[in-house]
């Protein structure tokens, strides 16, 4: 039975079996109860609207409507055909299952192989869901719910109910179908396409460019998805899940609500263009563009995997933002409360463009990377971003707003609960978990999952013994200060700077604890008594004195002689004899001070390390003061590069003069590590 | 250098003037009381605690800090103040002439200034890698002292590897405490006399130095540097 509406404004219902059904400039609610209509073999859509028909369909109990999708035929057939100029809406609670014909799409337009002119491809009126179960199956290189081959898409509105759409061919789930690979008919260029205005505000949203996993379990499973499974079961539709077919732009998504999985396959992203191209020719760069605003509550999840292993390494597409084979293009907008998970199977941002050089004349050219536009993150959306190789938010993105502490500190950045960073993706051993398993995969493998752990790289680890000249210790990058005969852990292969220090003779620590000298003890250093248990005490805080020099230690995993060089004051420690001798190369001056007319009852101080009269301020040239830390005669002394000391001469511990002596290498003997200094007294 | 044990140290008022030239004061000069001297300490002295404010550190300057005209030039003599006191005490050295600096000294002295104008000023607790391009510190010194004859490469802070000079910032960090007792012009050239105490009452003698600096090309030059030690 056919049915035709000719300019009959009404309601209307729909129920039992059709062989097409035409909705002609008509004003009418149509309630779909259980019907079935299937125009296969016909040549024609199972539904027409059309010749400005406003049509709202009325979902009621289940519906099936399949478009003529017999392969090799010459027609364009839809599942529901939604003419220039028509309005369709559905409502109602029920479900409508709906296929499309060859090259149209389930719902939307129909599709030719054959490039049509510019200004006759918007072959499509605009369609809005408010709520149902739609079931949207595209036909051959048509879109779930959009356009066919060949046509743009114009407007979607999905304010509710509960959408499943899954593009076919070459075409995307919710957009456009198949656009151009850019050399059909030599007519339209990559980006010439697209897929109209996208706008979801409500309901639950899965589209895929192809057909094959339960949406809603990977939306809820995000962070477990087999990603290597993605890619090497990726069908190579080259499309995006929401947004643009196999060379179309998405110049306007806008997602305020609703849930949403969007899954895009081989180059296209998973919202956003679909695949571009590698040719220059092929193209127009200025056309092709991938425009995304999510907001408000909208809870997203958007999932791009590639089929090519090449293409893993050098990139397929975004999952929100552009498809592989674009220029610079894309404005990408995450804002309100919105919450995203974006995940790229392959080495393409998960936010952004491609990471896949842009189209060009000649491949022996220098490659060019193309840029995203911008990317504004507002700072309450919840993201998650993740990347198999390369940044998860373009930060390479021409206008970049994002709260820096989205950002961890490595090269590449994953964000989430779970994220983590890989710097060496070619070398990385992953290990990812599900559930409660845990998986590990070996280095060079794809199998990596979205919920990565980072690569626990083995760092070799050594105990470095330092060895200080007496009195003196070494202060790493780290602020670590090290005694001689003190242990530090370090990571073989690993470059540390350091510099040396002096200690503050007055200071002592005794097994680990800290101690100013008490009458009766030895003040002055000696070989046995200055160890790693009991030594004098540098520290920042203005205890001892540190040098300017900056000082080197490597450690390397082979066995060889240890070397030292002088140029760049580098220790090259092998394996087998870790041990940091600063005390026998020049990493210190020893200053020995002498007095010109006899040195017999005539002391030398150094200020905070021997005798700082300012800490004893009230034994100033007082007998009982020198028991502490006192002046010593012949007083030989290691001092760091760099530093100055505030150097006082005594006779018999009266006070006579003082010096500020910078301490240096001595030009007349390079090769000392002492030098003398003679008080005129 | 520890300033600030330095600075701690209330020994009696006893001068001894350095003639020493390079880096390191003469330790071969007797005592000599401090009433004698003619930077004799002025108690009376204005405090302008407000002209060198730090975030931590602070300067205490007084006395004839205004600027003076030299040649044609307006020239801070409390900006040489603390030139020669980082010269002549921070870093040890005295000098007639700039050249007679160690390339290690000149160095420091010049790499330091690129990342804090006032020596003083730094902090003391966070220890600073730096490393810098030589031309920076070759530029910072001929603004300084007009010319730059180092051979850098020979300096220790010097690493071949990177071609760039590094080293760990000083400890140069201190209150400083100093009365501004000359500054007296003479054709192009401009001494500045200054005492510096141990404590902000400015009442027993940390120092003295004197700095010549002269105006060439229209740019205030360093000449030399000579500092008294208690």
């Amino acid at each position: 039975m056919r049915k035709s509406l000719s300019n009959q404004n009404g309601n209307y219902v729909l129920t039992g079996t059709y062989e097409n059904v035409v909705i002609d400039g008509a004003q009418a609610n149509v309630t779909l109860r259980n019907v079935f209509i299937d125009t296969t073999g016909k040549k024609k859509s199972a539904v027409f609207v059309q010749n400005g028909a406003n049509v709202k369909f009325i979902l009621e109990g289940e519906s099936t409507i399949k478009g003529d999708n017999v392969d090799k035929d010459e027609h364009e057939s839809c599942g529901i055909e939604v003419g220039v100029g028509t309005n369709v809406i559905f409502g109602g609670e029920g479900t409508l299952n709906v296929y499309g014909g060859r090259y149209g799409a389930a719902i939307g337009s129909w599709g030719t192989r054959i490039n049509i002119d510019a200004e006759l491809r918007r072959q499509v009126g605009t369609v809005t869901i408010n709520s149902g179960n739609i079931n949207a199956h595209g036909g051959i290189n048509g879109a779930g719910i959009g356009s066919g081959y060949h046509v743009h898409c114009n407007r979607i509105v999905i304010n509710g109910g509960v959408v499943h759409a899954y593009g076919n061919g070459l075409a995307s789930g919710i957009g456009t179908g198949y656009g151009t690979s850019g050399g059909a008919m030599h007519v339209a260029a990559v980006g010439e396409y697209d897929s109209g205005h996208i706008i979801i505000t409500g309901g639950e949203v899965y589209a895929a460019a192809y057909e094959r996993y339960d949406l809603e379990a990977l939306g809820e499973n995000y962070a477990s998805v087999d990603l290597a499974a993605l890619n090497a079961a990726d069908p190579k539709h080259h499309s995006a899940g929401i947004g643009g077919g196999y060379g179309s732009s998405a110049p306007d998504i806008q997602i305020t609500g609703g849930k949403i999985v969007a899954l895009g396959s081989n180059g296209g992203a998973g919202i956003g263009g679909g695949r571009g191209t590698s040719k220059l020719s092929h193209i127009n760069p200025e056309a092709y563009c991938a425009n995304i605003l999510i907001g408000g509550d909208a809870d997203v999840t958007a999932i791009t995997a590639s089929a090519r292993k090449n293409e893993f390494a050098t990139g397929g597409g975004a999952a929100i933002g552009a498809g592989r084979g674009t220029f610079d293009c894309g404005n990408i907008t995450l804002t309100g409360n919105a919450k995203v998970k974006a995940i790229s199977a392959s080495a393409s941002p998960a936010i952004g463009v491609s990471s896949n050089r842009v189209p060009c004349a000649d491949k022996n050219n220098p490659p060019v990377y193309p840029r995203t536009l911008s990317i504004s993150v507002g700072n309450d959306v919840t993201l998650y971003a993740v990347s198999m190789g390369h940044y998860a938010v373009d930060k390479n993105a021409i206008s970049l707003s994002i709260d820096e502490n989205y950002f961890g500190s490595t090269d590449r950045w994953f964000f989430g609960e779970d994220a983590v960073a890989i710097n060496d993706i070619n070398n990385a051993k992953a290990e990812s978990r599900c559930g409660d398993k845990t998986y590990t995969v070996p280095v060079g493998s794809v199998s990596l999952w979205a919920n990565i752990i980072p690569p626990q790289p083995v760092i070799p680890k050594a105990n470095l013994k330092i060895i200080a000249p007496l009195a003196m210790a070494v202060r790493f990058e780290d602020g670590d200060v090290k005694y001689s005969g003190e242990y530090k852990e370090v990571e073989i292969g690993r470059t540390y700077e350091f510099q040396m220090c002096s200690v503050d003779w007055s200071t002592r620590t005794e097994n680990g604890e800290k101690k100013v000298h008490t009458p009766g003890q030895t003040f002055y250093p000696n070989n046995s008594a200055w160890d790693h248990t009991n030594h004098g005490i540098y520290s920042d805080d203005g205890v001892g004195l540190r040098g300017t020099v900056v000082y080197r230690v490597t450690l390397v995993p082979t066995y060889g002689a240890q070397g030292w060089d002088a140029e760049t004051k580098t220790f090259t420690l092998h394996k087998g004899n870790y041990v940091l001798r600063t005390d026998v190369n020049k990493c210190f001056m020893a200053y020995r001070f002498y007095f010109k007319n006899g040195n017999y009852g005539k002391q030398t101080g150094i200020d905070n390390v021997v005798y700082d009269t300012g800490k004893y301020p009230d034994h100033v040239n007082t007998v009982d003061d020198f028991i502490y830390n006192k002046p010593l005669e012949s007083l030989s002394v290691n001092l760091p590069l760099g530093s100055t000391v505030t150097a006082k001469a005594y006779i018999k511990y009266v006070y006579q003069t003082s010096a500020q002596v910078y301490v240096e290498i001595d030009s007349e003997h390079q090769d000392r590590c002492y030098t003398d200094y003679y008080w005129d007294l | 250098m520890q300033i600030k044990g330095i600075l701690l140290s209330a020994l009696a008022a006893i001068l001894s003037v350095s003639l020493f030239a390079g880096c390191g004061t003469d330790p071969n000069v007797k005592p000599q009381d401090s009433t004698t001297d003619p930077y004799a300490v002025d108690m009376n002295a204005t405090k302008d605690e407000a002209l060198s404010p730090g975030n931590g550190f602070q300067a205490y300057p007084s006395g004839k800090t205004d600027p003076v005209t030299v040649d044609g030039v307006e020239v801070s003599p409390n900006d040489f103040a603390l030139r020669s006191f980082e010269l002549g005490y921070m870093l040890g050295c005295s000098f007639q002439d700039p050249g007679e600096l160690s390339v290690d000294a000149a160095v420091q002295y010049g790499m330091t200034h690129i990342f804090e104008k006032n020596f003083y000023q730094l902090d003391n607790y966070a220890v600073a890698y730096r490393t810098v391009e030589p031309k920076l510190v070759e530029e910072e010194l001929i603004r300084q002292f007009g010319k730059s004859d180092y051979d850098m490469t020979k300096s220790v802070f010097y690493n071949p590897t990177t071609k760039k000079l590094e080293m760990w910032l000083p400890e140069y960090g201190t209150d400083l405490y100093y009365h501004i007792d000359a500054a007296d012009v003479s054709g192009s050239q401009l001494k500045v006399s200054t005492t510096f105490y141990n404590e902000k009452e400015k009442s027993t003698l940390f120092g003295k130095t004197a700095i010549t600096v002269e105006v060439a090309d229209g740019k205030p030059l360093i000449r030399s540097v000579s500092t008294q030690t208690e």
